[in-house]
């Protein structure tokens, strides 16, 4: 399926297009059906290996790719429904693990999340900052057996990164479905401390670019679950005709589509944004979530009785849309701030800033 | 990339050129003569045809300098809309440079900048509005001038222009075949024009009969035949600038409306707009990296964006009505405002049409 996008970079379109195969073959949508933690672990170990992991975050050894590419790359990841684990692994534990004071200790921490045991932070999503002072999340996202756990509380001014490595979690899933978002509880033994060297306003970045790159895989949600149901459509047929002729079906899937475009190049272009960052970003999440919920709430619908299915995949997008859309935030919050802020934008200006924030 | 540096630069110098050349009093006027005084202005002042060669009395600018532009006339309270000129500068002008021979461009070219021509689109008939390729007025070639008869409706500003560009019949031949794009005047015995009162009260459209009405040969543009060809460039300098010129003018109506909404659901109900509105942001960002290099011709963008901002602004017109009912003095702008919208959806392409489009060239679905 075409979906128009900002060109990348000079040089990374190869660099996305590698990626987003990989990501296609480690992470098949098929994985979700009888989930396996030794293979997950597996793949991701295989994603590090091939430098993936990492390769948003710049060290001494290479560059990293600009966060268009790893837009584009998380787009692709979440068309295999690989939405909050990539967020967790490709943005916010590198970006976090990066800032840890000690050079040898970093290093020996980035080699295991990269070589050995992928992972989440306990509070990344419903708080403000990605810092807590309590352990006792009710709901976390990327969660899979075997994982390591991470959490950043603050002493003083000042930051400390605690792990838990693999710990034996009782792991609850929402609705006792297997989609890697629920409560998670465990006695959180044997933790090992890193000091970090970033300020709030380092963490707040972070966690803006993992609000970003999270909408961009919820576009992917969305391209995807709207190409399987035009595939279905231009093959089911009902009345002696393919489906896909009816002109109510159509309208009904030109107008997802639309909405996934508007959500997509609105994901690219609050990367590119240089002023009203924010407000750009909240309106990309909030256009990603509705785009992900209204292309896999049509594609059951039109997918008819089998989209209800278990061995129809088309739940598994409906499903993660309706959680993970939910991780940075309430809708209506969103909005209301966003509202507010227009407000402010108003009544300063007509300062509306001279440049209209063109890519 | 863009040089933000020199985007800044034009963007004060139109301010500024504004400032001092267009008095407040007719920016935001919705009369007729009014709306021509201010494109004489901008005509003299060198702001119609920003994109034209020099040799025709343009600038040779960028289309991302006309959007810069086109930007700031909305910004100070000239919208695209609604121009007499537009039909000539922003349609028939581009397409002449595309098509046109060169006396027609010598010839029509600077008239269209100083507005000693003011054009209409004879394009949608009764019959053929979302169908425009079946139209059936005729244009019969006798001795060295087309003869038309037949009718034409939604004709934009038809009362006050003096010429008209045609798509005309002129062979039995198959659709897409047929058709011949003609520039015909309109001072003439063979035209009547009659305006249509529309449901805001304003006559900004008319139907246009001809009755053996008369143009020379010479004002075919391209190929006899071939006008079906020149009427989708035509139909395509519509697209991508129609949506960027509107966003500024959305985005201080919606500013507006949150400065004075204080209820918790008004905000929600506007900053959702808002959302939508950056979201349309982010397409005319990306039509705008597209008209660097060429004319618009991604289907997905000109068709969804088409659809996204029209219905957008129906939205964004109705729920600034919703919260205007008890404003005495913002209710009557804000329902007319809501009225005339309406047929945004509907000219230019409907939003049916748009949604076919979508369905069956870009996502592959069955005609």
């Amino acid at each position: 399926m075409y979906e128009p996008s900002f060109p990348l970079p000079d040089g990374e379109q190869e660099i996305a297009d590698a990626a987003s195969a990989s990501f296609e073959r480690l992470f098949p949508v098929s994985r979700l059906a009888e989930p396996d933690p030794g293979a997950n672990r597996a793949a991701w170990q295989e994603a590090g290996a091939e430098g993936w992991t990492y390769c948003a975050v710049a060290d001494d050894k290479a560059e990293a790719v600009s966060l268009p590419t790893v837009l584009a790359v998380a787009h692709a990841a979440g068309q295999q429904l690989l939405v909050d684990e990539f967020t967790n692994n490709l943005v916010l534990l590198p970006g976090v693990l990066q800032r840890i004071s000690d050079p040898d200790q970093r290093a020996h921490w980035r080699a295991r999340h990269e070589q050995r045991n992928p992972g989440y932070l306990l509070c990344d999503g419903r708080l403000a900052s990605l810092t807590s002072d309590s352990l006792s999340v009710p709901w976390v996202y990327g969660v899979s057996d075997g994982f390591d756990i991470y959490q950043i509380q603050s002493e003083d001014d000042r930051y400390v990164l605690l792990r838990w490595c693999a710990p034996e979690v009782q792991y609850e899933p929402v609705g006792g479905l297997a989609l890697g978002v629920g409560t998670a509880t465990t006695d959180l033994g044997d933790v090992e401390q890193a000091k970090l060297s970033c300020g709030p306003a380092d963490l707040a970045k972070i966690a803006l670019r993992a609000q970003l790159v999270h909408s961009a895989g919820l576009t992917g949600v969305s391209a995807e679950a709207l190409d399987r149901t035009i595939k279905y459509l231009q093959t089911r047929e009902q009345f002696g005709v393919v489906i896909g002729k009816f002109q109510s079906l159509k309208h009904l899937v030109a107008d997802a589509y639309a909405l996934g475009m508007t959500a997509w190049l609105a994901v690219q272009h609050a990367a590119a944004a240089d002023s009203q960052r924010e407000s750009r970003l909240r309106a990309a999440r909030i256009l990603a979530r509705e785009a992900s919920m209204t292309a896999s709430k049509l594609a059951m619908q039109l997918h008819g009785g089998i989209g209800f299915t278990w061995e129809e995949s088309i739940h598994y997008f409906l499903k993660t849309a309706a959680l993970s859309g939910y991780r940075f935030g309430s809708p209506e919050d969103d909005r209301l701030r966003l509202a507010k802020a227009l407000a402010e934008l108003d009544l300063q200006t007509r300062g509306v800033p001279v440049t209209a924030g063109g890519a | 990339m863009a040089d933000i540096a020199k985007d800044d630069e034009l963007r004060r110098h139109v301010r500024d050129w504004l400032t001092d050349n267009i008095p407040p009093d007719l920016r935001r006027s919705r009369t007729y003569e009014d709306r021509l005084a201010v494109d004489r202005l901008l005509g003299e002042g060198g702001w119609l045809g920003y994109t034209w060669p020099t040799e025709f009395g343009g600038r040779g600018g960028t289309p991302r300098e006309a959007i810069i532009v086109d930007d700031e006339l909305a910004r100070g309270g000239i919208s695209a809309a609604g121009s007499p000129s537009r039909q000539g500068f922003r349609h028939l002008g581009p397409t002449l440079l595309v098509h046109g021979k060169d006396g027609q461009r010598q010839e029509f070219l600077p008239r269209i900048r100083n507005l000693s021509d003011i054009w209409c689109q004879g394009f949608s008939e009764p019959g053929a509005g979302s169908d425009l390729a079946s139209v059936s007025t005729r244009a019969e070639l006798v001795g060295d001038v087309f003869r038309l008869n037949g009718s034409k409706i939604w004709t934009t500003h038809a009362q006050y222009a003096n010429w008209c560009y045609v798509l005309a019949r002129t062979a039995p031949g198959p659709r897409h075949h047929n058709l011949t794009f003609l520039m015909v005047p309109m001072h003439q015995p063979g035209i009547t024009v009659r305006p249509i009162k529309q449901l805001a009260g304003g006559t900004e459209f008319n139907e246009v009969w001809f009755d053996d009405a008369e143009t020379s040969a010479d004002n075919v543009i391209g190929e006899l035949n071939d006008g079906w060809s020149i009427a989708v460039t035509t139909l395509s300098t519509e697209r991508g600038f129609n949506l960027i010129s509107h966003y500024r003018g959305y985005l201080e109506e919606l500013g507006q409306m949150a400065s004075r909404a204080s209820a918790e659901t008004d905000l929600i109900a506007i900053g959702d707009l808002y959302a939508q509105l950056l979201g349309i942001e982010a397409i005319s960002a990306r039509i705008m990296q597209a008209l660097e290099t060429s004319m618009l011709n991604d289907t997905a963008l000109a068709s969804g964006g088409k659809l996204v901002n029209t219905e957008f602004h129906q939205r964004m017109t109705e729920i600034a009505l919703g919260l205007s009912v008890n404003s005495p003095g913002l209710a009557g702008e804000a329902f007319i405002t809501f009225l005339e919208a309406r047929a945004e959806t509907i000219y230019g392409g409907t939003s049916q049409i748009q949604r076919n489009i979508l369905a069956e060239r870009v996502l592959g679905l069955p005609r």
